[in-house]
């Protein structure tokens, strides 16, 4: 349905019908402003407890008025002149302070001085010539045989031999014959024998030595005297500190023998050396080093006998490519821990000024036993301790509203009992730490041939010196925490040296063994070849070409008057394609970070006092109603007082050596 | 230690005894060796930080190496032997005289000093020998 349009609608026009007339006035009758309610725990209700009321004041005008006056009298004035009212005198007394100065420094210097000696003889020998006098007998010319420095060359059988091997006495031999007659053998023992060999124009020491074992051969009639060079009794009485030099070896008793002297302590020494010590034929010390040098013979085909020549290479089974080093270093960590802990008697609500009087059934403690709690916690040790004293005599109110009542003590008694107790405690705590460097040596050429082949771990533990006890019974040290940690790292030098030297040396079993006899009319023909070990030779045949380092020879002279030189020449090598270079490096010390739960745990870390044993430890320190007093010290974590260890991986990687060693079938 | 080296790069230490062999007809005379003194086992870097002086007046008086006779009169006598700092100086200097080798010696490898050793054979009977013998005088060794 739809609405009709409305009509006649009238528009008219709004005016004003009436005019309000408004004003505001307030007025501020006296009245409660602020209400105080205090709440006592609902024992007193709410309250006023003061009104604040406001009064209509009245203002006081005061007119401007005179409200003091002042009066000047003229006086009579004195004018002192300027004048001098007193005289300073100042005397300067001679004073000087010198400050502690060095006024001499003793300058010391040690010098050694050796006095005159012998730096060396001359042995002489005249040989007669023909038409001279008379030839030597049995001997060629070529060979001299000294016994105590008295030529008995015409005395000894053509034959002789000296031998040396790396590392090894030399030795020699020599056939004697004896005249007729009483012959005392046993006095060849011990006397020096030294054989010379004429080699190019020059005559050469070949062996000098002693008197080993004298043998009578019945048969033969003959005296044979075996002989060494005594290296090993004589490298033991060599001062260490110049082969340490003259080596570049190192010793310590972490990863060799222990207390080693003597020819041990060599022996030990040279673990660590790739190289050989011997002494030459003339009885010189000499250390030669595993590598290859230039060559100090070079040989060739004419220079070799063509059917002593053999070659001998190192079986898959002798090498080693690869070994593990696990070195573990101990030491204690220092830790310091302080704690302030507290206990104090339960109080009444009767206080004065914030001080409360104790519970009216609480049995006060003494002093003597408060302060004896806090110096009986086992393990920490009190910085300061103080106990609180009962408090002193006075008014005291139980509540604001209640009556005050008097509390009365003495002086003595406060003086005894204690009412709190509150100390300052430290622990000094010596924490094991283990860190292991597990250390792989590795030669890669060689693994890339051969697979890896590990060789005997090699293993060491350093401990420390410093006594754990004495920091966690005084605090106090005189060591550094890590106080080897310079032998650890010497340690790892020497282990690693020691396993290069394995790897290195069974890399090195390849051996060429020739004779030195050189054809008649060659350079050297009929003479010996006057190598020592740990000379480098190259050697060139038709079949054979090596480049190598003298590890045996062998001296020989025959009845029928032949004179050759056995060589044995040890060469490195591996055939890899890959190309390493020698890394090997000290590494940090880990750092140590897991609980060792193989390791004894420490005794338990909260400390009580004044509990007896088996009964239950109190989690909080208190004073009991009783005046019992307990004090519990905070827990020390199991991180900062069990043996922590910690563990690190290292490869460290060496180059094996090629020497030239081919064969060319003919 | 100060010591004799048989080769310049001091690597073969003297063992102590030179051996030499003489023809009785003297027909191999003279015979000449070299001989090293030097100190490289206290000094292998070479750095020349010891040095060696005579005792008697250091840095003053020579040290002297002189060539002793254990039985003078008879067998081999100290004037078949010359000492010389140099080949050349073998046949100037005094047969059987001592010879100076510095006033300060450094040590080191490169400090070396040569020794040259001529010894003129004058015994004809066939015979051993080690009468004679090189002596040097008392010295002092102090840090540089």
């Amino acid at each position: 349905m739809a609405l009709a349009q409305p009509t006649g609608l009238r528009v008219q026009a709004l005016e004003p019908f009436a005019t309000l007339d408004q004003s505001v006035s307030r007025e501020n009758p006296a009245q409660t402003v602020v209400t105080l309610e205090q709440s006592t725990g609902g024992v007193r209700p709410a309250r006023t407890v003061a009104t604040l009321e406001q009064l209509s004041g009245y203002l006081r005008k005061t007119p401007a008025g005179t409200v003091a006056t002042l009066t000047q009298h003229a006086g009579n004035l004195r004018i002192n002149p300027a004048s001098t009212v007193a005289t300073l005198e100042q005397d300067v007394l001679f004073e000087r302070v010198n400050d502690p100065l060095t006024i001499a420094t003793l300058s010391q210097r040690v010098d050694r001085t050796t006095a005159a000696r012998t730096l060396g003889r001359l042995r002489q020998t005249v040989q007669a010539v023909a038409g001279a006098g008379p030839a030597p007998a049995a001997l060629p010319s070529h060979t001299l045989v000294f016994l105590d420095d008295a030529d008995i060359t015409d005395q000894c059988s053509p034959v002789t031999e000296i031998a040396a091997s790396e590392g090894d006495n030399r030795t020699a031999t020599v056939t004697l014959y004896p005249g007729s007659g009483p012959i005392n053998i046993t006095s060849y023992q011990g006397r020096s024998l030294d054989i010379l060999h004429r080699i190019g124009g020059n005559w050469q020491t070949a062996f000098n030595g002693t008197v080993d074992v004298p043998t009578y051969r019945r048969d033969s009639r003959t005296l044979q005297l075996r002989c060494s060079d005594l290296r090993g009794e004589r490298l033991g009485r060599e001062d260490q500190s110049r082969l340490k030099t003259l080596t570049g070896g190192l010793y310590s008793n972490v990863t060799q023998r222990e207390d080693a002297e003597g020819e041990q302590w060599v022996r030990e020494l040279m673990k660590t050396v790739e190289g050989s010590l011997d002494y030459t034929s003339a009885g010189a010390l000499r250390y030669r080093p595993w590598a290859v040098a230039a060559p100090r013979f070079t040989l060739e085909g004419g220079d070799i006998h063509h059917r002593e020549v053999s070659l001998e290479f190192a079986t898959r089974s002798e090498i080693i490519n690869r070994v593990p080093i696990s070195v573990a270093f101990r030491w204690y960590k220092r830790h310091t821990f302080t704690a302030n802990i507290g206990a104090g008697v339960g109080r009444s609500n009767a206080c004065k000024q914030g001080t409360c009087l104790p519970d009216p059934d609480q049995i006060l403690p003494t002093k003597e036993a408060a302060l004896g709690a806090a110096y009986n916690i086992a393990g920490w040790r009190v910085l300061t301790a103080t106990a609180g004293s009962p408090p002193a005599s006075g008014w005291y109110r139980y509540g604001v509203f209640n009556d005050k009542v008097l509390y009365g003590t003495t002086t003595a008694f406060r003086d005894t009992y204690a009412t709190a107790i509150n100390a300052t405690l430290i622990r000094y705590v010596s924490q094991g730490m283990r860190s292991t460097s597990n250390i792989s040596i590795e030669a890669p050429q060689s693994i890339d041939q051969f697979g890896a082949i590990d060789g005997s771990p090699l293993s060491f533990s350093i401990d420390t010196q410093v006594d754990p006890a004495v920091w966690e019974e005084t605090g106090c040290s005189t060591r550094a925490e890590q106080d080897r940690a310079a032998e650890r790292a010497t340690a790892i030098e020497i282990a690693e040296r020691m396993a290069a030297k394995q790897i290195r040396g069974s890399h090195r079993q390849n051996y060429a063994s020739f004779r030195y006899k050189p054809r008649t009319g060659r350079p050297g023909a009929g003479e010996l070849l006057p190598a020592e070990i740990g000379d480098t030779i190259s050697v060139t045949t038709d079949e054979v070409t090596a480049v190598g380092w003298v590890s045996e020879l062998q001296h020989t002279t025959t009845l029928a008057g032949d004179r050759y030189t056995d060589i044995k020449l040890a060469i490195s090598r591996v055939d890899s394609a890959v190309s390493v270079t020698d890394n090997l490096a000290v590494p940090a010390i880990a750092t140590p970070n897991t609980i060792n739960r193989e390791a004894q745990q420490a005794e338990a870390r909260t400390c009580v006092s004044d509990v007896e044993p088996g009964v239950d430890e109190p989690r909080t320190s208190e004073i009991a109603k009783d005046g019992s007093i307990t004090l519990v010290a905070p827990a020390i974590a199991a991180d900062k007082t069990d043996e922590l260890v910690g563990e690190s991986s290292h490869s460290y990687q060496i180059a094996i050596p090629v020497n030239t060693f081919t064969v060319e079938v003919p | 230690m100060w010591k004799f080296y048989t080769d310049s790069a001091c690597t073969t230490e003297f063992a102590g005894t030179l051996q030499l062999v003489h023809l009785a007809d003297l027909s191999d005379n003279p015979q000449d060796n070299i001989l090293y003194y030097a100190n490289v086992d206290e000094d292998p870097g070479d750095n020349q930080i010891i040095q060696q002086e005579a005792f008697s007046a250091p840095g003053t008086d020579p040290i002297a190496i002189s060539i002793v006779d254990a039985d003078v009169g008879n067998g081999h006598e100290t004037d078949e032997v010359t000492l010389a700092l140099t080949s050349g100086d073998l046949g100037t200097n005094t047969a059987g005289g001592s010879l100076e080798i510095g006033t300060t010696l450094l040590s080191g490898v490169s400090q070396a000093v040569e020794v040259h050793i001529r010894v003129e054979n004058a015994v004809t009977a066939p015979s051993t020998s080690t009468e004679l013998s090189l002596q040097i005088v008392s010295t002092v060794d102090s840090e540089v």
